[in-house]
């Protein structure tokens, strides 16, 4: 007998803890609105639960970057009317302005994880500054190397090359001097 | 024609086919030993091509001692040599002939012949150290003028160019001399001959172009070796390791060629001197000459030595301590004050004494600094490798020490095997020694040239 | 010389146009997948969550960059367009694993003892405390190896990433020489890692892979911050590897990064953790940070075996 209750004390531990899990089965859904307000970015999350509004529960701001999502501030609670007030920093740098921010509910013991996003134009504007590339150093490619340089190298090599080459241009005067000379004897 | 040659010397026939019986006679015959020098240099070049074989179709690491860290070795340690050495033409052809010291006579051909030869083999050095020599031809391709292996590049080729032109233009006389002279030589060669000198016939025009054009380009072969060899020294100046970050090292390797280039005046001065017994015209005051040359040299490179070691063991900068305290008292002591003593204080202090500059001990004290010398360069290379920034930590014991390698060790004698084969060909087809540069030093009653005993 | 100007005046109209095509694909992509109706493709990617899950996503979930998913000789040399990496390592949290090593020699199929990533012992006086200090390419914005590239083949990105063109290099190894950092390895043809690469020409299964291969025999070789990942989101392998989070690597211009679970500012976590750059005064601007471990997670532990013994 002692067996049998063991067995049924864990048969119904799963149970319970199966009920409870799949407790978490309650779809949050989450509304993301932006609204700008005395030059103040304010995001508003609105949860939703099967219509009603959700009070009391923890939700996460984020903005999508390149390899990852930055967390903005701490998670907010959302408030009476189900509410959560984001104050969202205006200084996140984006190539053309526009910021994807998420809103999540994440491990969370009544609500199943979930996600939303929406677009806005709440970035800083920060162009790549291709200078480094871009200027003459002695760090760059072949074609941008610096002019002084380019100059003061062809003109020594020029010089160098040049009186090489008036050297050997003697050599064939002498060779026509030599034949006029043996024409002449 | 041949009577058409004297027509515009003037000192004795007899004294005039002496010194040609003399200087040509090496042209003629090659002797037992000639032969069996010449065999064993190809041999020796043979067995350095085949060692290349070796290192580029087996993997380099099992070939060479190469690793990441010591990743250049004894073929860049060579080719600084090469360099060095290939400063000699300046030295003497150059810089003795515009400064009108008339011992210069007999030894500027043979300077200019080793310093081709050394330029030459200092190039093949550098290919043979390429990962990839396959792709040679991106340095015309995509060379960065930024770059101081492209100024290297341009500057070797500018440099053997300029010294090719500069043997070839004093050898045309000569040239002459030896098809007149020299009947019984096989057809090939005096056609070769005939082809090489340009249609001289010696008339006063043709005279004063030679020697204008040869003062053009003696002048201009001073700045141009120096600035080889400082091109050299730039490879490293240029980086930013700690051993090689000095502003020194132009001047130290600059100074370092005209002791290296004068020892190797004397180490090829005495052996042409024996082997083609040609005492009467590098006579022991050209010894004597070159021991006093010696000296300055080493007085020269030992001050830009002890700014160089000195003055950073001064300072014991973090940055340095340890390849300073390696070199004057750790691994590498013994190696570095035999360097010091053998290459700086050697050179510096024995010739001072009159005996030390006849022939042979000279000879001696040349090749004892040539090995310093060679072993100088060494210690510039590799050891400043073996101490970066960052300690060299975690690696297979390969990695934190070099010894060459068997296959290196060979290729490098065979550049060796080259350079000496140039030389010896070259004087074995044309001659060794300026006839007519000798003459027209006797010609001009520069009595130094014959009367010194 | 005219021939130069020619050929530059011609690479110049060449880069604009692959410059501006690559302009509008960019923004046709990026418009295409930012729209919350896209289209499955049906090809799996692997992406790294913000918690450090790795997870398989259809890969128009992925904001596809400017790049392709395979590189053309131009696309190297110009760079991701907009980014610029950097990264950040605390050496609070390096504990010596060696799990960077191990991961990023399994991405770009290489052998031991050739590493892109090198943990060293450091310990900057008596007195002071020792430390591990992971070090690799810094990718320097003043890389004194571009300098002295002979044929170009190694060359500073508009991304901030210095580059490799394994088909150009020589070998003549001045760049070697001339980093201060010891970042570079030559591949000598060591027999094991040649068949190894032989064998593994087309293994992408490591989790991790990255496709930069390794570098041909006779060429150098280099910490490439994952070039080809990082074009596509995924974070190279080091930063994915390392159990501590150790290192940070992100967008300096987004003014973020990331070790895979944490994602910070950038410009806050250099001020308030003291960021430096090693040997700042060679003046060579590397682009990766280190925070001092003041704070450290462990205490530090020596290393108790040597690595890398075998030839």
């Amino acid at each position: 007998m002692k067996k049998y209750n063991y067995f049924l004390i864990t048969c119904i531990s799963i149970l319970f803890s199966i009920t409870t899990a799949s407790a978490q089965d309650k779809v949050a859904k989450i509304a993301l609105t932006f609204e700008t307000v005395d030059s103040l970015h304010v995001c508003k999350a609105f949860v939703t639960s099967e219509g009603q509004p959700v009070v009391e529960l923890p939700v996460k701001l984020s903005v999508k970057r390149l390899f990852t999502k930055l967390p903005i501030g701490d998670a907010i609670a959302t408030d009476s009317t189900g509410v959560a007030t984001f104050e969202f920093p205006n200084d996140i740098p984006s190539k053309d302005g526009k910021l994807t921010i998420f809103a999540s509910i994440v491990e969370d013991e009544n609500y199943m994880d979930t996600e939303v996003s929406g677009e806005v134009k709440w970035g800083q504007i920060v162009v790549s500054d291709n200078s480094n590339v871009d200027e003459r150093s002695f760090s760059a490619g072949r074609d941008r190397a610096p002019i002084y340089f380019i100059a003061i190298s062809l003109l020594i090599i020029g010089l160098i090359w040049g009186t090489l080459l008036y050297a050997v241009l003697q050599v064939f005067k002498i060779k026509r001097l030599g034949k006029l000379e043996e024409i002449k004897e | 024609m041949s009577e058409n040659i004297n027509k515009h010397e003037t000192f004795t026939q007899a004294e005039y086919m002496v010194m040609k019986d003399d200087l040509l006679r090496p042209i003629e015959k090659v002797g037992k030993a000639g032969k069996i020098w010449i065999a064993f240099l190809v041999a020796v070049l043979l067995a350095g091509v085949v060692a290349y074989i070796i290192q580029e179709t087996k993997s380099k690491y099992v070939t060479t001692s190469l690793r990441d860290y010591t990743m250049w070795g004894i073929y860049i340690s060579n080719f600084l040599f090469m360099v060095a050495i290939g400063l000699v033409g300046v030295l003497m052809s150059a810089i003795l002939k515009l400064t009108n010291f008339e011992w210069y006579r007999p030894l500027s051909r043979i300077a200019e012949v080793i310093a081709i030869g050394a330029i030459m083999f200092g190039g093949i050095s550098i290919v043979v150290a390429m990962g990839r020599p396959d792709r040679l031809l991106n340095l015309l391709l995509h060379g960065r003028i930024q770059s101081p292996i492209i100024w290297d590049v341009i500057g070797i080729t500018t440099d053997l160019t300029a010294c090719i032109i500069l043997l070839f233009i004093p050898l045309i006389p000569s040239l002459v001399t030896c098809k007149n002279h020299l009947k019984n030589l096989p057809k090939w060669q005096l056609k070769m001959y005939n082809m090489l000198s340009f249609g001289w016939q010696g008339t006063p025009e043709q005279w004063q172009i030679l020697k204008k054009t040869m003062k053009t380009l003696t002048a201009l072969v001073i700045p141009l070796g120096v600035l080889i060899c400082t091109i050299t020294a730039w490879l490293f100046a240029t980086t930013l390791r700690a051993e090689w970050d000095s502003t020194n090292f132009g001047a130290y390797f600059v100074s370092n060629a005209f002791l290296l280039s004068v020892a190797v005046m004397t180490f090829a001065t005495f052996v042409f001197r024996k082997a083609y017994n040609l005492e009467k015209y590098l006579t022991e005051m050209h010894f004597d000459k070159l021991g006093q040359a010696m000296v300055l040299m080493a007085l020269i490179h030992g001050y830009f030595n002890i700014n160089e070691y000195l003055i950073p063991a001064y300072k014991m900068s973090g940055l340095h301590e340890n390849t300073l305290l390696n070199l004057f008292v750790g691994k590498e002591a013994g190696f570095y004050w035999s360097v010091v003593i053998f290459g700086i204080i050697v050179p510096f202090l024995l010739p001072l004494f009159p005996k030390m500059r006849k022939p042979l001990p000279l000879f001696i004290i040349s090749i004892v600094v040539l090995i310093a010398g060679w072993f100088r360069l060494y210690l510039i290379v590799i050891p400043g490798l073996l101490h970066p920034y960052l300690p060299i930590q975690d690696v297979p014991a390969s990695w934190t020490h070099y010894f060459p390698s068997a296959v290196e060790m060979t290729v490098v004698a065979a550049t060796f095997a080259g350079v000496l084969l140039v030389v010896t060909l070259f004087s074995r087809y044309f001659p060794i020694i300026s006839v007519w540069e000798v003459a027209e030093g006797e010609l001009e009653g520069k009595e130094e040239i014959f009367n010194y005993k | 010389m005219e021939k130069e100007n020619n050929n530059s005046s011609r690479r110049n109209f060449l880069k604009l146009g692959a410059l501006g095509g690559i302009a509008l694909a960019g923004t046709a992509i990026a418009s295409a997948v930012t729209d919350e109706s896209t289209k499955a493709t049906g090809k799996k990617v692997k992406v790294l969550t913000a918690d450090g899950k790795l997870v398989e996503i259809d890969s128009s979930l992925v904001d596809h960059h400017a790049a392709n998913d395979d590189y053309s000789k131009e696309e190297i040399r110009q760079g991701i367009e907009g980014k610029k990496f950097i990264r950040v390592i605390d050496l609070g949290k390096c504990a010596n694993e060696r799990k960077c090593i191990t991961g990023c020699q399994k991405a770009h199929n290489i052998l031991a003892p050739v590493e892109y990533i090198k943990v060293k012992k450091m310990q900057n006086s008596p007195l002071e405390s020792p430390y591990w200090f992971p070090t690799m390419c810094y990718h320097c914005d003043n890389p004194p190896c571009t300098k002295v590239c002979p044929v170009d083949a190694t060359f500073k990105r508009s991304d901030g990433i210095v580059a490799m063109d394994y088909d150009r290099c020589i070998g003549c190894k001045f760049c070697i020489a001339a980093c201060p950092y010891s970042a570079r390895t030559f591949n000598f043809g060591r027999p094991e890692q040649v068949k190894f690469s032989e064998e593994h020409k087309n293994d992408t299964s490591d989790p991790n892979h990255c496709s930069t291969p390794y570098a041909q025999e006779g060429t150098v070789a280099k910490c490439d911050f994952c070039t080809d990942r990082s074009a596509q989101g995924l974070l190279p392998a080091c930063v994915v590897e390392c159990p501590n989070g150790a290192i940070y690597h992100g967008d300096e211009l987004e003014d973020v990064v990331t070790n895979g679970e944490d994602t910070v500012r950038l410009k806050k976590l250099l001020a308030d953790r003291a960021g430096y750059r090693q040997f700042e005064e060679l003046g060579t601007k590397p682009r990766v940070y280190y925070l001092p471990p003041v704070k450290r997670d462990f205490p530090f532990e020596d290393a108790t075996e040597a690595q890398n013994t075998k030839e």
